[in-house]
């Protein structure tokens, strides 16, 4: 049935294209507060997420994940925190699953000011998946903060912090480009990049107090400059494919790190950022990015700082 | 001085000045009051008058025509540091507008913008792009163009709202499955 400007979009009154544009509704604003979804919220197609004021909070009392995303989805979440996913023997406990095995490798996924908190999985799963990620924290998740294979991503400005599992972040299969992340206490390792093509950055983060190794590089030419890694149990660095590099890298062995002058290294809540007298303070090598992990330009003063964190 | 004298003095004092000076002038009550100046008195063609009672040669006709680093704003066709209202910022490039406190800028408010650069931004007091969602009124920007989206674009959930709602941000939906539903694109 043709529809006109003058019916009301309805299926039994459908309208003109034109005037169903101009009544569509595209986004999805979510006011504080505590949602139970019965259920994997499954997204298709652009759906955008956002969160207004105190980051809303979205669980799942069923097991399974808390967000999925369909096969040609395009999906921005912002401002929310994903908490407490479960899994049973057939379904996974993830926070948001953007990945299907044996669908095309055809999702996107944004993320932005996140929390992703004690979901028994992965925070966030992102194969066949490009995801792009800032200034967001991935908690005490059981499996992992994050996992990526398959497609680019880029990931900015975040935290990966008290995971269990094999990784802080782990990524394989595609390039990623990793900057002003802070990695620690995770179970094992803090940054696994394990991807067989060349290009990987991992510049300007800080991986410190993880209970495997601090960062392993599978990739050949991995370029990991400008970052502070110590203390981690297992050693450093792991380098699968020599050489790596790490240009303008603290790299410690050691379990000192005092003159790193980090804020609380050693008590709770710990914070890695750093204090007046830090030997990362200006020391970096020749780089470009123009801001740190809080959004505080770089460089400040004589030269940017090594880490997630530019010295205020 | 002979009387004839004294009498031609005198009447000089009192009928002689009954001609304007061309430059002498006064722009306000208080001014003229000031400057001994019986009423507002402007000056000729080509000529402003320079707050101190004396006609000079005009300065500008619009804003644009001040480019003295200091004194950008044309007010009675001299160019002056601050502005009084809109008109005497027309002209300067991106900043039609004059604020409460006399500088001229793009916006006042985000209502001074427009919809490809939305923002009011307060340190440079020009309209921009927007880059985070809490700075539009619909709670989204659209990171790719920087602009927001529209009110009626959105579709809000809260946990004080109702799924018979019509989703408005007066009257939000409950559940996010529900508004999921009502995602049209």
């Amino acid at each position: 049935m043709a529809g006109t400007i003058n019916q009301d979009c309805s299926q039994f009154s459908p309208c003109s294209l034109a005037k169903a544009l101009t009544l569509a509704h595209l986004y999805v604003v979510i006011d504080s507060g505590n949602y139970a979804n019965a259920g994997t919220i499954v997204l298709s197609n652009g759906r955008w997420l956002i969160g207004r004021g105190t980051r809303p909070v979205l669980t799942n009392p069923m097991h399974g994940p808390i967000i999925q995303l369909n096969s040609g989805a395009n999906v921005r979440l912002a401002n929310l925190q994903i908490s407490d996913a479960t899994a049973s023997s057939s379904l996974e406990g993830d926070g948001v699953d953007c990945q299907s095995d044996g669908q095309p490798a055809n999702r996107s996924l944004v993320l932005d000011n996140m929390l992703f908190l004690n979901n028994s999985g992965i925070g966030v799963l992102g194969h066949t998946c490009t995801v792009a990620a800032r200034r967001s924290a991935f908690r005490s998740n059981g499996s992992g903060g994050m996992q990526l294979a398959d497609l680019d991503s880029t990931i900015d400005r975040c935290e990966f912090s008290s995971n269990a599992g094999y990784a802080g972040l782990y990524t394989d299969g595609g390039v990623v480009h990793i900057t002003n992340v802070f990695a620690f206490h995770n179970a094992k390792t803090g940054i696994d990049s394990e991807s067989d093509k060349p290009g990987n950055v991992i510049e300007f983060s800080t991986i410190v107090d993880n209970g495997g190794a601090g960062l392993v590089l599978g990739s050949p030419g991995a370029t990991a400059s400008n970052n502070i890694i110590a203390r981690n149990t297992m050693g450093p660095v792991q380098c699968a494919n020599p050489p790596c590099t790490y240009t303008g890298s603290i790299v410690s062995a050691g379990n000192d790190v005092t003159t790193l002058h980090f804020v609380s290294p050693d008590t709770q809540p710990y914070d890695y950022h750093l204090t007046a007298g830090s030997v990362a303070i200006d020391a970096a090598v020749t780089a470009t990015l123009d801001h740190d992990f809080d959004g505080d330009a770089r460089p400040k003063g004589g030269g940017r700082d090594v880490g997630a964190d530019e010295a205020q | 001085m002979n009387m004839r004298s004294i009498i031609l003095v005198v009447a000089l004092g009192v009928f002689g000045c009954t001609k304007h000076n061309p430059d002498s002038c006064c722009s306000t009550t208080q001014e003229c009051s000031s400057l001994g100046i019986d009423q507002i008195t402007g000056c000729d063609s080509g000529k402003a008058c320079n707050g101190m009672g004396t006609c000079i040669a005009a300065q500008c006709a619009t804003s644009a025509d001040c480019t003295s680093v200091g004194l950008p704003v044309c007010s009675s066709q001299l160019c002056v540091a601050t502005c009084a209202t809109d008109n005497e910022c027309v002209g300067i490039a991106v900043r039609p507008l004059c604020a409460p406190d006399g500088v001229y800028v793009g916006c006042i408010d985000d209502a001074s913008c427009g919809a490809s650069a939305p923002v009011c931004d307060t340190t440079g007091r020009a309209c921009r792009r927007c880059s985070e969602d809490i700075e539009c009124a619909s709670n989204v920007c659209i990171d790719a163009t920087g602009t927001c989206a529209t009110v009626d674009e959105v579709i809000h959930v809260s946990t004080f709202g109702g799924d018979g709602n019509d989703g408005s941000v007066s009257a939000p939906y409950r559940t996010l499955a529900f508004a999921l539903t009502k995602v049209t694109a």
